[in-house]
């Protein structure tokens, strides 16, 4: 919780910063390709996911911001049997997993081309937290894991202006949120489809 | 222009919402079946003995006027299962004659409670049957209080160690229970598909660790 907080703070301070056009919102559909232990986890990809990002321009070419996400991974497994952890019994049923995932980070984003670009390729980097829930249903019953990973993100993508201020936005990243006490890490590959729009 | 990121916002949340997975949609669904055992002390060689009468508890209390008419069909499933294990049935608890009894209960267990589920219906959207809540301040809107009722079934199978029972400071046997299974799902549907869900259910408890036996 005191993460989210200083998280907030960074934001709305970032956010506070002089509104003229050195500004970038951008708002997105994504779909997540679960890889390595999410993959073991949920092989299923998700397409159950948003994203709002916010950047100031400190250059023509270089920001930083912050983004906000959701996403959740999905899958429900047949019936099956289980040993349980002390290896002294077994469970049957059927099993229903979620991954809830709400990533906060900031930004740095390096855009490889100029604002009156055709097409604007970008390359960034994410750091911050995911916050992680990991739940396994079972019967009448849940499993819940629920924690905060340190993350890294790289990222990459393209916007492509549409209007004097609104730009499609395409986007690549991917996720990875560390592993810690609670849970092992976790990744994935981020798709995202939105729009951008400068002001 | 100025609105424009929140309402799009606001609908996008709305729609992957309304698409959130759902899981189970079926009673049987939901239906376990758990089985735990000390592997010290089973399985092993044995004997047993059967009880002539299930007990039926009833949210935590025992309900003596349950009827008794399901008794033999639940009885006779696991005594056979027993025996297809290689246990020999004896019908007595003499010392030296029982290696282990079996205790069969009945758990019927009423949950009640208060939540604040996410909305599931089918068209999300300004419902008009919803008309009470403040005006301009949709986000909570998928949000609202729910009371939920349902009932849920277990039934547990236990496995007492008879040979090595012992004696408490009361000077009454005291016996460990060396297995337990346990099936348990909501008690919903017809007879007929809730004795057969049962069934199924007793007949899987004795096919996952540590059943089946096969060197008694």
């Amino acid at each position: 919780m005191k993460t989210l907080k200083i998280f907030s703070i960074i934001l709305l301070v970032a956010i506070g910063v002089e509104m003229s056009a050195q500004n970038k919102t951008s708002i997105y559909y994504t779909m997540g390709i679960p890889m390595s232990n999410t993959s073991d986890y949920i092989d299923k990809t998700s397409f159950r996911g948003m994203g709002f990002e916010y950047q100031y321009l400190l250059t023509d070419n270089f920001a930083v911001g912050g983004v906000l996400q959701w996403s959740t991974f999905y899958q429900d497994l047949p019936k099956d049997t289980y040993p349980l952890a002390d290896g002294s019994g077994a469970i049957t049923g059927y099993q229903y997993r979620y991954i809830n995932t709400v990533p906060m980070y900031l930004t740095g984003t390096y855009y490889l081309a100029s604002d009156d670009a055709t097409v604007r390729p970008y390359l960034g980097l994410g750091i911050g937290t995911y916050w992680m829930e990991q739940r396994t249903d079972m019967g009448l019953y849940s499993d819940i894991n629920d924690t905060w990973q340190f993350s890294l993100v790289p990222k990459a993508g393209l916007l492509i202006p549409v209007s004097y201020s609104t730009s499609l936005y395409l986007g690549l990243d991917y996720n990875i949120g560390f592993k810690n006490s609670d849970l092992d890490q976790q990744s994935w590959l981020g798709i995202s489809v939105g729009f951008n729009f400068d002001y | 222009m100025k609105y424009f990121n929140l309402v799009l916002t606001l609908a996008i949340m709305g729609v992957l919402y309304s698409c959130y997975p759902k899981g189970p949609e079926y009673v049987d669904e939901l239906d376990i079946v758990i089985s735990k055992y000390d592997s010290d002390k089973f399985p092993r060689p044995g004997t047993f003995a059967m009880p002539d009468q299930v007990v039926y508890l009833k949210d935590g209390e025992l309900d003596e006027e349950h009827p008794h008419d399901k008794d033999d069909l639940l009885l006779s499933q696991i005594e056979d299962h027993m025996k297809n294990n290689g246990f020999e049935l004896v019908n007595n608890l003499n010392p030296g004659d029982t290696t282990f009894i079996v205790i069969v209960e009945v758990l019927e267990t009423t949950n009640v409670g208060y939540i604040w589920p996410p909305y599931y219906g089918p068209d999300w959207g300004w419902d008009p049957w919803y008309p009470w809540y403040p005006g301009g301040w949709y986000p909570y809107y998928p949000w609202y209080p729910s009371y939920y009722a349902f009932k849920t079934g277990t039934v547990r199978i236990q496995l007492g160690d008879w040979e090595n029972r012992s004696t408490n400071e009361d000077g009454d046997p005291s016996i460990e229970y060396v297995y337990l299974g346990a099936l348990n799902g909501l008690l919903e549907g017809t007879e007929s598909y809730i004795d057969a869900r049962v069934k199924a259910g007793i007949d899987q408890l004795f096919n996952q660790d540590p059943f089946p036996i096969t060197a008694n």
